[in-house]
């Protein structure tokens, strides 16, 4: 139904594999903490939702509040933001699953834009790895350790 | 070396072990199960996708008009909506435990047999989504990326 709901993130062509995985999580998180507090691409809050929805027995449902605008009602599309795809220079992230693309589309028609980062905003999260020096390899056994836990986490 | 890894281990697992941090994800999981529920989905078993509830069947919708003419059916359903949802109680009910390493979300012992009859009626709730592990795994890099950097 809807187009692929992404977007390319320029980045030094030095960054190698390891390093662009990591710093597109990282961007899929901030992209993700920033809609949550209600702010779009621009970090400006995002458009009121219409009285009709605020209204409807699915926002009362997912106990929302008025003014509570940060595009989540399940909150599935958000955690489905992923990277979707890197190489030298770029990072690729958005939406895989089609129903999560369906409802970034609907809320981009509806003028709230999420799918973005600004230039600052990524150049904070660079600086967290400077090039030259590969500091990935604590982060990665991290992330195994967190699949490992995570796997014994639930009776 | 092995000395380093194995501090760097102990680290990590006291922090994702804290007790009030599984509280946390615990709480985290009982809202994404309420949620999904009442938003009408649910999950048939541990990391499946979520999907949306079984639909009722005619016969039991003509019973929860009734309910809801006699203030008995909960104002977040409709008679015709299959959220698991009639008072409210069986969802109001579920409760977090959090302690040795893991979590458990389950229901009052008073709401088991509804879970068990929604079971067998093919209507699974009780679980954690594909979506809900992944999030959940971010949460856990997260805090072991935090514990890390001390």
């Amino acid at each position: 139904m809807s187009d692929s709901q992404s977007i390319l993130v320029r980045i030094d062509q030095k960054y190698d594999d390891r390093q662009r995985a990591l710093i597109g999580d990282d961007i899929v998180e901030f992209i993700k903490d920033r809609t949550r507090k209600g702010l779009d691409v621009h970090n400006k809050p995002f458009k009121a939702y219409k009285k009709s929805y605020v209204g409807s027995l699915q926002f009362r449902q997912a106990g929302k509040s008025a003014d509570e605008v940060n595009l989540e009602l399940s909150g599935d599309m958000l955690i489905g933001l992923e990277v979707l795809t890197h190489g030298p220079g770029f990072i690729k992230i958005g939406l895989g699953d089609g129903s999560d693309n369906n409802k970034a589309k609907w809320n981009a028609e509806k003028g709230r834009y999420f799918l973005g980062i600004m230039p600052q905003d990524l150049a904070d999260i660079l600086s967290n790895y400077p090039l030259g020096e590969d500091d990935t390899t604590v982060a990665e056994v991290g992330r195994t350790f967190a699949d490992e836990f995570l796997r014994s986490l639930f009776k | 070396m092995k000395d380093v890894f194995e501090k760097l281990r102990q680290a990590m697992l006291d922090a994702v072990t804290d007790k009030s941090f599984l509280q946390s994800i615990g709480e985290w999981t009982k809202d994404r199960i309420v949620k999904r529920t009442r938003l009408g989905s649910g999950v048939d078993s541990r990391g499946a996708p979520a999907s949306k509830l079984k639909p009722l069947s005619e016969r039991y919708k003509e019973k929860r008009k009734e309910l809801r003419k006699t203030g008995v059916l909960s104002d977040l359903t409709r008679p015709s909506t299959s959220n698991l949802t009639k008072t409210g109680k069986m969802l109001d009910s579920l409760t977090v435990k959090a302690g040795d390493g893991r979590v458990e979300v389950s229901v009052t012992s008073d709401q088991e047999q509804k879970v068990k009859a929604n079971t067998e009626l093919g209507r699974t709730f009780l679980n954690v989504s594909d979506k809900d592990l992944k999030e959940l795994k971010t949460m856990l890099i997260q805090r072991i990326a935090k514990a890390i950097k001390k």
